[in-house]
């Protein structure tokens, strides 16, 4: 028996997800629709490849179905194991592409100097993903859910399996580093230089 | 890479701006290579349903097989077969002195005609053979 549309929005996860659980089709779509963007979104910032992000996100979303019926209700967020099991894929794919030679990982792109409000945009974004992808793979992970996900610090330390100190270093350390990475960028990206 | 610099203010501000317009277009999901990829994540979830739908088998033949086993096989099945066609054979031939018990019954039932049997009514066989010596 499919929940009618307009009882779904104000659904938590985890009730569409035991509804799925039982057979609700319509609950998996609801679902598919409000984490899908979150995943496939995390998943491109930690890989920056889109069709690598897209496999890992379907991939995500396929663990998450099969594991509906038996989801023990009130011991972790649905977005938070989520979240883990997007950082447990992209962990593995980024130490495979490792091995196959650095070579083969994207360059970061030449953020040029644009007027153009639409340009700068995508120059600030390029850096910025440029810029995540120096950092060591478990700041990249907490700088990202902190701040771009929007997760608070003890989800990250469940998301990561870390405690909430670490969580709190990572980041802090992450931006230290993100900073630094940029600080060459500044003029180029529209931000007022400290040495100008 | 001067990694244990410390943090400027406006490296605060740059990053806050940075940070909030990747949330900005992080969770869009207008492009058609999205809605493409979440129709194939929900064929993947109804895929699961359908895989968790009990099959329920529908044993072919189960019927009939427990139908011979309780009267001990096809051996006695064989007999049975026997049984009957013999049956359909006298009930379809229908030989002079079944139908003579039959008319005989009726006609006594119904005290119209009195009727009575001789031997050779039932077995004429043995009638001939007694008139014959």
């Amino acid at each position: 028996m499919d929940m009618p549309y307009d009882a779904l929005l104000d659904t938590s996860d985890e009730a569409l997800l035991v509804a799925f659980g039982n057979g609700d089709a319509s609950a998996a779509r609801a679902l598919t629709v409000r984490l899908t963007p979150k995943v496939l979104g995390y998943a491109t910032r930690l890989l920056r490849d889109r069709a690598e992000a897209e496999d890992v996100a379907q991939e995500a979303m396929v663990r998450l179905w099969r594991i509906a019926p038996e989801w023990r209700q009130g011991e972790a967020k649905v977005t938070t194991w989520l979240y883990r099991v997007v950082t447990n894929l992209c962990t593995d794919r980024l130490r495979k592409k490792r091995g196959k030679g650095i070579d083969e990982i994207p360059e970061p792109e030449d953020g040029r100097p644009s007027q153009d409000a639409v340009l700068m945009q995508a120059a600030r974004m390029a850096a910025l993903d440029a810029a995540l992808a120096t950092l060591p793979d478990r700041q990249r992970e907490a700088v990202v859910l902190r701040h771009i996900e929007g997760l608070s610090n003890p989800q990250i330390a469940e998301v990561l399996d870390i405690s909430v100190e670490a969580v709190e270093s990572l980041t802090a350390r992450g931006k230290r580093s993100l900073a630094a990475a940029l600080s060459g960028q500044k003029d180029e990206l529209g931000f007022e230089d400290d040495r100008s | 890479m001067n990694w244990g610099s410390k943090m400027t203010d406006r490296d605060d501000m740059m990053l806050d701006d940075l940070f909030a317009q990747a949330r900005d277009g992080a969770h869009g999901a207008d492009s058609a290579a999205d809605i493409a990829l979440m129709a194939r994540i929900v064929a993947d979830a109804e895929a699961e349903i359908a895989a968790r739908t009990p099959v329920v088998e529908v044993a072919r033949g189960g019927w009939l097989r427990a139908m011979v086993r309780s009267v001990g096989g096809w051996p006695s099945m064989a007999g049975l077969a026997t049984a009957g066609v013999t049956g359909l054979a006298i009930g379809l031939s229908a030989p002079a002195a079944i139908s003579g018990v039959a008319l005989g019954t009726s006609a006594q039932a119904t005290g119209v005609e009195s009727a009575s049997y001789a031997l050779d009514d039932l077995m004429p066989s043995f009638y001939d053979l007694g008139t014959e010596g």
